[in-house]
């Protein structure tokens, strides 16, 4: 069963309170009926022995009358021929009381426990004592004694009232718990996200406190592991530049011309792999600030200068407003999904528009062959390339994909690719309103 | 329009880097291209240079032994040498250095690794553009924003701000020749000035049009072809940017 921490908190505490309840409620019942049993059984003791004395001083003639007037409504007193036979009957109660009675008379007087049949009614327990040879009095129990306990539906109730402030008193309570839990599970969320994320604030429960040192502790681990990477790549690259440097200037001077143009390509291809290396390691940090930019004349400068190579890109629509982005890197977004494009289709077609919602979208279409659906995720994975294009030459390094998403997320928006209905692979670049 | 100076002065370009591969290559190629060099390993050495050789043109490296190339670039400003134009150079490819060597003045800046004759294109652009540069001209470089019209120009970002505060990220070639324009404002510019200027840039640049770009510009810029407001074209001429262009501290 899965059940959040704030309702199984409030749950142990209510269980708890009506456990420790239910224990107090009914030993408090039982020491109570005790006493009053105790204390009850002695004042019927007394009354019946005044009772028997002053009946017994009565003529049998008089005896009836005065009976309405020492009624007592709990037991009812009845006078029987002496010679009738009751049969006896024992419980607690009733043993306890005749017991009592008999301590109070004179040792020679007897006392029985009885059942008694009063007019049409079912026989009721009872307490017989003699009178003289004529009468008898017998001592009728109609009731059950007032100090049995109430009954299920008021303490039901009680038990309801009883539950109410706690279950607010408690909800107030695991908020409170809880409340810096929740914000720390957030935190790991945004964690999962985004590496940058601001750290977690520790505070809260010592427990708490303690999770979120914890997990904060992991994030700067995290995060200089990244930056090692980073410093790693930078540092592979940073040395292959002068060798690189060289060699194009050797092959300028030293190979033979015939030679010398695919010397400078596969030049240029290790130039290019070491570059997009470094940009993918750096492609989770923004290095500039987010401003409004206007998509419109950046699409129009990166069309026209595709254009210029005598590549088959084309521009429509048009976004209405500015949208929020880093410059640099939203140009380079789109001309790794425009490169990628004319990589595989030979041909990009932009359209630009704008949703109500207050999102910018850039559709970057090919007349392609698309994808199978499930590569359509994977081609953002690192250095993914699609089987056919393995070939450095028209394959790139496979991280164009993974550099656009990472600084298209850097900046706020997102990145997916889609086949379109009609046929060729759609890239939606979907950007937040300035 | 030769611009050099006259070669029996032999100035030289100085090469500082601490690769003595690098150099001595860089030294044949660049002397077969009829820049002669000559070269330094270290800021010691390169003093030493200075002190006894006329250089015009100074390509530094960035990532040097002690003392390194923006040390250097701060020396050579607070020296007597600070009207010698600086190319940097640099491996490190990330835009800080780029941003570091223009605000402290560097004239250009070139990531390794670079294709030779862009090396020498580019420091063929610099040494044209100090020539030819009018004696009053207001120094632009070291200052980062550039006013103009209804637009700001971010020389670090290179982009063009507009007064809503959107911007528009420019491309290299874009760059090169609005930077261009605002170097040399309120004056007839040639089509063949702007062509070397765009070949420092980009090699394969002869084969377009330099009308199609400066109509590329104007369109980035707003500006109207048959009235157009910052750049007029004079017929048979060329051009001219004609917006008065103030620097700004601030942005």
């Amino acid at each position: 069963m899965s059940l959040s921490l704030k309702s199984r908190m409030l749950l142990i505490l209510v269980a708890a309170t009506v456990i420790v309840q239910v224990v107090s409620f009914a030993s408090v019942i039982s020491i109570r009926a005790r006493e009053t049993r105790s204390v009850m059984v002695g004042l019927i003791a007394s009354d019946v022995a005044f009772v028997q004395n002053f009946l017994r001083e009565r003529p049998v003639a008089e005896r009836e009358r005065w009976l309405n007037q020492l009624d007592r409504g709990y037991y009812r007193l009845v006078l029987q021929p002496a010679q009738r036979v009751n049969p006896p009957f024992d419980e607690g109660l009733l043993r306890q009381t005749a017991n009592a009675l008999a301590a109070r008379l004179d040792p020679g007087e007897t006392v029985r426990t009885v059942q008694v049949r009063v007019g049409d009614t079912q026989s009721l327990p009872a307490i017989e004592v003699e009178l003289d040879s004529l009468e008898k009095l017998a001592i009728v129990f109609e009731r059950d004694p007032p100090f049995a306990p109430p009954a299920p539906g008021v303490i039901l109730l009680y038990f309801f009232a009883l539950c109410l402030p706690v279950v607010a008193v408690g909800w107030v309570a695991v908020r409170q718990a809880t409340a810096p839990l929740a914000r720390l599970a957030e935190a790991a969320g945004q964690l999962g996200r985004n590496l940058q994320s601001p750290p977690v604030p520790e505070e809260g429960a010592t427990e708490v406190a303690e999770a979120a040192r914890a997990l904060n502790r992991m994030q700067a681990a995290l995060q200089k592991h990244f930056d090692e990477r980073t410093q790693i790549l930078a540092a592979v690259s940073h040395d292959l530049k002068t060798p690189l440097t060289r060699l194009r200037l050797r092959a300028e001077s030293q190979v033979l011309p015939e030679h010398r143009e695919r010397f400078a390509a596969d030049i240029e291809a290790m130039s290019a792999m070491v570059q997009d290396g470094l940009d993918y390691a750096q492609s989770e940090r923004l290095g500039e600030a987010l401003r409004p930019v206007d998509l419109n004349r950046l699409s129009e400068s990166l069309v026209d200068d595709a254009r210029d190579m005598g590549q088959d890109v084309s521009l429509h629509g048009h976004a209405d407003s500015p949208v929020r982005a880093a410059p640099r890197a939203l140009q380079r977004v789109l001309q790794n999904l425009v490169d990628n494009a004319l990589r595989y289709a030979g041909s990009a077609r932009l359209t630009l528009h704008c949703s109500p919602g207050g999102r910018a979208f850039v559709h970057v279409d090919d007349d392609g062959p698309g994808l199978p659906p499930d590569l359509l995720e994977t081609v953002f994975d690192p250095f993914f390339r699609l089987e056919q294009s393995r070939n450095r030459q028209t394959g790139g390094t496979g991280l164009g994909l993974t550099i656009a998403r990472n600084l298209a997320r850097a900046q706020g928006a997102d990145l997916h690719l889609e086949n379109r209905p009609g046929g060729g692979l759609r890239a939606v670049l979907s950007l937040p309103l300035a | 329009m030769t611009m050099w100076p006259p070669m029996e002065r032999k100035p030289h370009i100085l090469i500082v880097d601490d690769d003595p591969d690098l150099r001595s290559l860089l030294q044949d190629y660049l002397t077969q291209q009829d820049l002669p060099v000559v070269c330094a390993g270290d800021g010691t050495q390169m003093r030493a240079v200075l002190r006894s050789t006329s250089v015009q043109l100074i390509v530094l490296d960035l990532m040097l032994p002690g003392e390194d190339g923006l040390a250097l670039m701060r020396w050579l400003h607070d020296s007597e040498y600070a009207r010698i134009p600086v190319m940097m150079l640099t491996a490190r490819g990330d835009d800080v250095d780029r941003i570091i060597g223009l605000e402290l003045g560097a004239d250009d800046y070139l990531p390794k690794p670079f294709v030779p004759r862009e090396l020498a294109a580019r420091i063929k652009s610099v040494l044209r553009r100090t020539h030819m540069a009018p004696p009053d001209a207001e120094p632009q470089d070291g200052s980062r924003w550039l006013r103009f019209g209804d637009w700001k120009l971010d020389t670090v970002e290179r982009n063009i701000v507009d007064a809503n505060g959107t911007a528009t990220p420019l491309s290299g070639a874009e760059y090169g020749l609005l930077r261009f324009f605002l170097r040399h404002p309120n004056r007839i510019v040639s089509r063949d000035q702007l062509l070397e200027e765009l070949a420092g840039r980009e090699l394969d640049v002869f084969d377009r049009s330099i009308d199609l770009r400066v109509s590329r510009l104007r369109r980035r810029l707003g500006d109207d072809a048959r009235e157009p407001a910052y750049i007029k074209t004079v017929r048979n001429e060329g051009y001219v940017f004609c917006k008065r262009i103030e620097k700004l501290d601030e942005r």
